[in-house]
Order: structure tokens, then C-alpha cells, then sequence
């Protein structure tokens, strides 16, 4: 706590004048200025109020020495312990520039999308509840200064032969990256700080604690190795991107595949620094049951993102409004036959069967975050810490090295399979679907037949691009997960298949068949709303921070 | 921010009927001149006489055994070939009877069949030309070899009486030919043949309900795909994330220098190609009419 050197009232930082205000004598000081303690300019510590959450387990550095009275990440109103300890000294910080209004009509803004988001979401109160928050983050520096030899070729075609000269091209690269930057803390999950991201490093101060003051800041618990790799890659790419574009380079077709591996080898900068710093966030929690959504508002630039879950009565009003003139529509363009309204609810199932089946893996992949490199560094580092005799090292080793886990998904990126089964999805549609309608038009029992091998197929395809690749993993994996998820729309399908292969003369038959498939479809659909806000929520954090301070 | 949610949801609605009118009006416009403007409509020399009870029954003499009737003012002929005898005569003089008021919009024909080597449809489009050629009329065929009834219209007729409506109509009737009732089959045809002419509606009740089905549907597939796409959390690109440090890239001109050459066995396909696909299509039919039907 800083006192005010005129009143001994408690000094805050003031965003809209950039300095420490009295807010009862206005008072106005340099954050530089004052110090609270010895001399912080050489210690690689300093003197912060520590609240630890009893429920998640969270902590939260606070120059204020007043109780918090709730927890920004699982959302608990208990009383946050606390105690005095000490904070590792970032060596930047970006104070905040954008203050709770302003965040407040970011989220606004941004919310005026979200149509059917829970109204808790958008209510003032909650929203009320934003709190700042210094972010810890790695901020990398990386550096090529030397001649590099890098390879290219040219070809052309003689008689039979294809003649191809091969090159060694030398080029001196002059490069420099600072201000690549990560978040450091375990809590702050990689998708939401990469989507508020980037901090202008440009406008970043040196650290002093006073900027905290006002505000809470949450500890780094990820080491500068977790990401080194992944902001060296960012810096290489860009070098590449400039070099390979040179006119020389294009006539030796350095692009190509063979030849980029070469340049882009070359061209890897040194990491010359990775400095910790403290970044501005807005940060709230929503907390529903045991889910709990997050929304953030970078506090430099008002870049805003969040979990956006649905309100299921929202999302039913709005879909049967929609429904409406949809409903108008089709009457005036449509005379379903019941055969094409029994194909048309089966194929409709296989669309529903195709999303839940990519909602189970996502969920999987979301829950376990195994793509949240800093999270997984964290948590391998609990369990060292618990388990002194040697742990299970495997996710420590990627995360310390900076490698990737060798996941089949990693991140945003499309993996081979994603890619694997888009194409089979593609063709399915594009030539499966048109031949079950020909064949339905002629024989309804061909179409079934065909829509079965589809169905078998696509099954044995998804097992295998979605198994490790082992036989018991590709026939059993997750089948108890599937299952239940499946059952509805693989049931839908199965009776439309019965329906069609047994080619009753009554229409009863076809509209009944159509009417139950259909409504197993929205029964899907409302299963696959239930999932989509497990994707757009997050468990209740548990972080296992507490017996010690940030240091320990 | 409750009711802006609201706003937003009547503004999606609205958006979405002005596009359905937008698309629809054109379409509906030309339905009610086909219903409405029946006279300028003609375009093979036949018309839609606007006086539907006019009924010439002496002329009956002058008919062929199939031919039951002739409208004097239109010329258009309504035609009864029970080959199967599915009909006995007082059914058979009810139906024309009712037969009758479709010539004040086209040719009409009845045609019951116990053998048929083709598709019913075939057979209905084939019959259809050999008695009505490409005007405009109505033709419903009971193919008892097929176990399939067949509407078949052209011209005009053909421009109310669709495919959509020949399969709504044969849904509607073909229990009474399951249950052996051809002429309440036969006669529930020609009923809502004549209503849709006169430009009145038929019902459709399980259309309305499969349609509100698939629209809930469609509408809870397309709510779901708006909100994944909002909801999408994106992170910035390369560009924009090196925009915020300090950065440059700066290198000299780079020089090449030849290290080796090598040859891969590369032959060059000599195919000229595919060549173009030769001959017209088809004429096809001449006919431009079509139907819908069912099986009982």
C-alpha cells in the first residue's frame, strides 16, 4: 500500500493521468517516485499481498492489502485468504491505458453478437465485476546477424530427361524480433490470451510495483523455455516470407518444398532474451454449476474475447422464429414426397452424427488442454513437485524443450486427419449423396444399402484417423464416449434405412419413420448444444498453488 | 441488451422473409396468371375458357368409344379407356361426368391398364402423346400390372397440375386403389385435378407437417453453425502480432552459385489429349409435360 504524502490515504493508480492519484486529496505522483520497502530497483523481488482462493486454489498479488472478495478465476465469493509474501520482479510492464469503462463497452460491443448468450452474461452487475489484472508474460527478443547459404535449384525439360541445376545461395541477413510475447501463467489459457493479443511492446515501461497498485496481478508459474521455440518459428517465418519473395531466390525456386526446408533452417534466429513482463487485463468469470466461463479485455488496446455459451431457451425462441419463415419458404418451393422427407431426416442425422462426433473430440482435446502448453508445463511441474521420486516425466520433456507434444491435434493448426476426413466428408456429399438419391429414385433398397456402406465406411475411417493406430484403440477407443452421443442419430438413420429397404405402400409408414427421425435430430441438436457450451466453458480451475509464495 | 437481442432476432427474420419474398414473388406472380390471365396463356392455339359449366351432352353421339366428351367451345376431349375393368358403367358415366368441367381447362383422360411391360410413367407419357400430342392436358393412368397409379399433364394444365402436385394428389388417393375402390380413386383424382385448375387448394396436411419439421430443424442447424461462427475465439496472424515489436529484416542481394546438375528420367506424355466429345445430344421428347404417381 502507498500512502499518500499528503493525507496518508491509499494511492492508486490512475489510468486516465498515467500516475499514482489520491482519490481524496488528488494528489498526483510519478509511479517512479515511490517505493514501498527497500530499494526495489535492485532487489529481483518485492513486497506483495498474496490471496489464495480456497476453493481452486488460485493465487492473485495484490499491493492492496484489503480483502478480495471474490475469485477471478473459479468465480467462488469466499473470502480469499491471505498473506504477505514476496513477488518476482518482472523486468516490463505495459500499465494500463484502457480503464473499466472503456472495457466494459469492448464487451459490450463484442457481446452485441452473441445473441443468445446468457442474459448473466450481459448483465450490468456481473459485468461490474471485471477486475484488472497484471498478466505475467515472456517477452522473447531473437537476433541473425550472418552470411547464410541456403539452397535453390532450376529445372527444364530435355527430351526425356528433366535436367535440374542445383545451387548454394549466399545472402547476409541482418534480422531483429523483440516483443514476441507469450503468457506465463498457467491460469491464463493460451487461446484466450492469444486472442487479445498483441501488447505493443513499443509503449511497455520498466517494472515498479506502485502500477500494481489498484490492481491485482496473477504469479508466472511457466518457464521462458515453454515458448521459445514457438516465438523463434513466428520470427523465422517472417524472415522467410521476406527473403523468399527476393527475385533472385524466386528464379531458384526457393519456395519449393525441397529447397524451403534449406532457407528456412538458415534463416532460425538466436534467442537473445526472454524477459518476464506484466500485461493489462480486464478479466471476468462467469460460474455456472461447475463450468465457468471467462471473458478478457486486453487493458492496452481494448481487443476483446470470451467464452460465449448458449442460453438453450434463448437458442430454442430464436430457432423457432427462424423456423418461420423458413417454414413459409418450403411450402411455397417444396412438396416433399415421404420417401425424400425419410432420406432427408436420415441425412440430416448423419450431418447432427458428423458434428457431435467432432464435438467429442474437441471436448476431449479442450478439457484435458492439452494443447495449453503453459498448463500442461505447470501442471507436469505440481506433479514433480509432489512425486519427488519421479513422476511421469513425458509432458515435462515437451514442455521444458519447447516441443510440441506430438499430439494428432495440435493447436489451431489443420492436422492430416482433420484434413483426411474433410476430403472424405467432401466426397461423400459430393458423389455418395447424389448416387443414394439416383439409387433411391429406381430402388429404395439400393439407396439403403449404399447409405450403409457409407455409414460403415466412414465409421472404420473416423476410427482409424481419430485412433493412436493401434488394433484395439481403432475397435474399441473411446466407444463408451461415442456411444451414448451416437445413439439418437445412428437410430434415426438405421430406421430410415428399415423404412426404405421394406418399401411399404403407405405413406404412414415413410411420415412416421420421418416424423420419429426427425425428432431424434432435434433431440440430437439439443445434445449438441449441451456440448457446445461444455466447448465455449471450462472446468473449475484447480491449481494446487497453495504452501508457499511465488518463489517457492 | 435483452431487447437488442430481440431486435436483432426480428431483423434476422426480416432479412430472411424479404429475401423468401424477394425470390418467391416473381414465382407466385406467374402462378396467379396461370390461375387468373388462363386465356392469354394459350400458346398452341387452345384456351382456357373461363365458362367451366358449359356442357354440350349431345355431342356425345358423335364420339369414339373411349372419347366421352368433347367441349364445343374449347375442343378439348376427355377420354375413359378401362381396359382393365376396374369401372362398370354407372362409374363410368359419373366420371366423365365429373371429367367434363376439366375440358374448360384442357384434354382429360382415364386409363385403367392389367398389362404393361414398361414403367408406368413411360407408359402414361407415351399414351399421353399418342391420343393429346403436346397439348395441354391431364392424364391419369391405373397400371394394376405395376400395382403404381400415374398422373401425366403437358401444356397449360401442366403449369398448375406439377410433378409436386401429381405426387400430392396420388398420395392423397392411392388407399382407395389399395382398397380396390378405383372409382373413388379415379374420381377423388379428377376432384382435386379440377380445384387446383379453378385455382383452390388441395390438402396437404402431412407437407406441413414434414416442412415445420425440417424447418425447426434447419433453423437449429443454422442458429448452431451463426453461433460457432461468432463464437469463434481467433488469434491474430504472424503480420499482425510482429506489427506490435520491433523488428526488421534486412539481407543483400543474394547470389547463386552453381553447385551440380543433375537429369531424372522424365518422359514427356506424348498423348494428345482427349478429344472432343462428338455428336449432339439426343432430341428426347418432345413433350414438356411430366406427373408424379404411386404405388398401391
Amino acid at each position: 500500500m502507498y500512502e499518500c504524502p499528503n493525507c496518508g490515504s491509499n494511492l492508486k493508480f490512475d489510468i486516465a493521468s498515467q500516475q499514482m492519484l489520491c482519490s481524496y486529496c488528488s494528489t498526483t505522483i510519478d509511479p517512479y517516485s515511490i517505493q514501498s520497502g527497500h530499494n526495489a530497483e535492485e532487489s529481483r523481488e518485492y513486497d506483495v499481498t498474496i490471496f489464495t482462493c480456497s476453493q481452486c486454489g488460485a493465487e492473485l498479488l495484490s499491493e492492496d492489502t484489503t480483502a478480495a472478495t471474490f475469485c477471478s478465476f473459479c468465480g467462488s465469493t469466499a473470502i480469499l485468504d491471505s498473506r504477505i509474501g514476496k513477488g518476482r520482479r518482472p523486468v516490463h510492464i505495459i500499465p494500463f491505458s484502457k480503464t473499466k469503462e472503456d472495457c466494459k463497452a469492448s464487451y459490450a460491443k463484442m457481446m452485441r453478437r452473441a445473441i443468445f448468450a446468457p442474459k448473466e452474461l450481459k448483465d450490468e452487475e456481473n459485468i461490474e465485476k471485471f477486475r484488472g489484472i497484471y498478466m505475467p508474460y515472456w517477452v522473447y527478443s531473437f537476433e541473425k546477424k550472418e552470411q547464410i547459404t541456403f539452397r535453390g535449384s532450376e529445372s527444364r525439360q530435355k527430351g526425356d530427361y528433366l535436367i535440374t541445376k542445383h545451387y548454394d545461395i549466399v545472402s547476409d541477413v541482418d534480422a531483429a524480433y523483440e516483443g514476441i510475447s507469450y503468457d506465463a501463467a498457467a491460469s491464463f489459457s493460451d487461446d484466450l490470451s492469444g486472442a487479445i493479443s498483441p501488447y505493443d511492446m513499443k509503449s511497455g515501461k520498466p517494472f515498479a510495483p506502485s502500477y500494481l497498485s489498484g490492481f491485482y496481478a496473477d504469479i508466472s508459474d511457466v518457464d521462458s523455455s515453454v515458448y521459445e521455440q514457438e516465438a523463434g518459428d513466428l520470427a523465422a517465418e517472417d524472415c522467410f516470407s521476406k527473403l523468399a519473395n527476393d527475385s533472385v531466390c524466386s528464379r531458384y525456386h526457393v519456395k519449393d518444398q525441397k529447397n524451403a526446408y534449406s532457407l528456412k533452417n538458415a534463416l532460425r534466429p538466436e534467442c537473445t532474451a526472454a524477459e518476464s513482463a506484466m500485461f493489462p487485463v480486464w478479466f471476468l468469470s462467469y460460474r455456472k454449476g461447475d463450468r465457468v466461463a471467462y471473458a478478457v479485455v486486453n487493458g492496452q488496446t481494448g481487443k476483446a474475447a470470451a467464452d460465449l455459451p448458449v442460453d438453450r431457451r434463448k437458442y430454442v425462441i430464436g430457432s423457432l422464429l427462424l423456423a418461420i419463415p423458413l417454414f413459409l419458404i418450403l411450402n411455397l418451393r417444396f412438396t416433399i414426397r415421404p420417401n425424400i422427407a425419410l432420406i432427408l431426416s436420415a441425412l440430416l442425422a448423419f450431418v447432427c452424427a458428423l458434428i457431435s462426433f467432432s464435438q467429442m473430440s474437441r471436448i476431449r482435446e479442450k478439457e484435458t488442454r492439452e494443447n495449453d502448453r503453459g498448463y500442461v508445463y505447470s501442471k507436469q511441474k505440481n506433479i514433480r513437485r509432489a512425486n519427488k521420486n519421479g513422476a511421469d516425466d513425458s509432458w515435462v520433456n515437451y514442455a521444458e524443450t519447447g516441443q510440441r507434444k506430438p499430439s494428432k491435434k495440435s493447436g489451431n493448426s489443420i492436422t492430416i486427419s482433420q484434413i483426411m476426413i474433410g476430403v472424405f466428408v467432401a466426397v461423400m456429399f459430393v458423389i455418395g449423396m447424389p448416387l443414394i438419391i439416383v439409387f433411391l429414385a429406381s430402388n429404395g433398397a439400393n439407396a439403403a444399402v449404399l447409405t450403409v456402406v457409407f455409414l460403415l465406411l466412414f465409421a472404420v475411417f473416423t476410427r482409424i484417423t481419430s485412433s493412436n493406430g493401434s488394433p484395439k484403440s481403432i475397435c474399441i477407443g473411446s466407444l463408451k464416449e461415442s456411444l451414448p452421443v451416437l445413439a439418437k442419430p445412428v437410430a434415426a438413420i438405421l430406421l430410415a434405412i428399415v423404412i426404405i429397404i421394406w418399401n411399404p405402400v403407405s405413406d404412414l409408414y415413410y411420415y412416421g419413420g420421418a416424423v420419429i427421425s426427425m425428432g431424434a435430430v432435434i433431440w440430437t441438436l439439443m445434445d449438441i448444444i449441451g456440448r457446445y457450451n461444455m466447448l465455449t466453458t471450462r472446468k473449475l480451475p484447480q491449481f494446487n498453488r497453495r504452501g508457499g509464495d511465488e518463489n517457492a | 441488451m435483452r431487447e437488442n437481442s430481440v431486435a436483432k432476432l426480428c431483423i434476422l427474420i426480416g432479412i430472411i422473409t424479404v429475401i423468401a419474398v424477394a425470390v418467391l414473388y416473381p414465382w407466385s406472380t406467374f402462378r396467379g396468371k396461370q390461375d387468373n390471365d388462363t386465356e392469354t396463356e394459350n400458346t398452341a392455339g387452345e384456351s382456357f375458357a373461363a365458362d367451366e359449366t358449359y356442357i354440350d351432352d349431345k355431342s356425345q353421339a358423335a364420339l369414339g368409344d373411349s372419347e366421352v366428351y368433347t367441349n364445343s367451345e374449347t375442343s378439348y376431349r376427355a377420354l375413359i379407356e378401362d381396359d382393365a375393368q376396374l369401372l362398370n358403367d354407372e362409374e363410368e358415366r359419373e366420371l366423365a361426368a365429373l371429367m367434363q368441367e376439366i375440358t374448360a381447362y384442357g384434354n382429360v383422360a382415364f386409363k385403367t391398364i392389367d398389362y404393361n411391360d414398361r414403367g408406368t410413367e413411360s407408359y402414361a407419357r407415351k399414351y399421353y402423346k399418342e391420343q393429346f400430342g403436346t397439348a395441354s392436358g391431364t392424364l391419369f393412368v391405373i397400371d394394376m400390372d405395376n400395382r403404381n397409379i400415374w398422373i401425366h399433364s403437358d401444356g397449360a394444365v401442366y403449369k398448375v397440375i406439377t410433378e409436386s402436385y401429381a405426387d400430392t394428389i396420388t398420395d392423397n388417393v392411392y388407399r382407395y386403389a389399395s382398397a380396390g375402390n378405383y372409382y373413388d380413386c379415379a374420381a377423388h383424382t379428377y376432384d382435386q385435378i379440377l380445384t387446383l385448375l379453378k385455382g383452390q387448394k388441395i390438402a396437404q396436411p402431412m407437407k406441413y407437417i414434414s416442412n415445420g419439421l425440417l424447418a425447426v430443424i434447419l433453423a437449429l442447424l443454422l442458429n448452431y453453425g451463426l453461433v460457432s461462427f461468432f463464437a469463434r475465439i481467433k488469434k491474430p496472424g504472424r503480420r499482425e502480432i510482429l506489427r506490435s515489436g520491433k523488428n526488421h529484416f534486412n539481407y543483400t542481394q543474394p547470389k547463386a552459385f552453381f553447385v551440380r546438375e543433375s537429369r531424372t528420367y522424365n518422359p514427356v506424355n506424348s498423348d494428345s489429349g482427349s478429344s472432343g466429345s462428338s455428336g449432339g445430344s439426343s432430341g428426347g421428347s418432345s413433350s414438356s409435360g411430366g406427373g408424379g404417381g404411386h404405388s398401391f
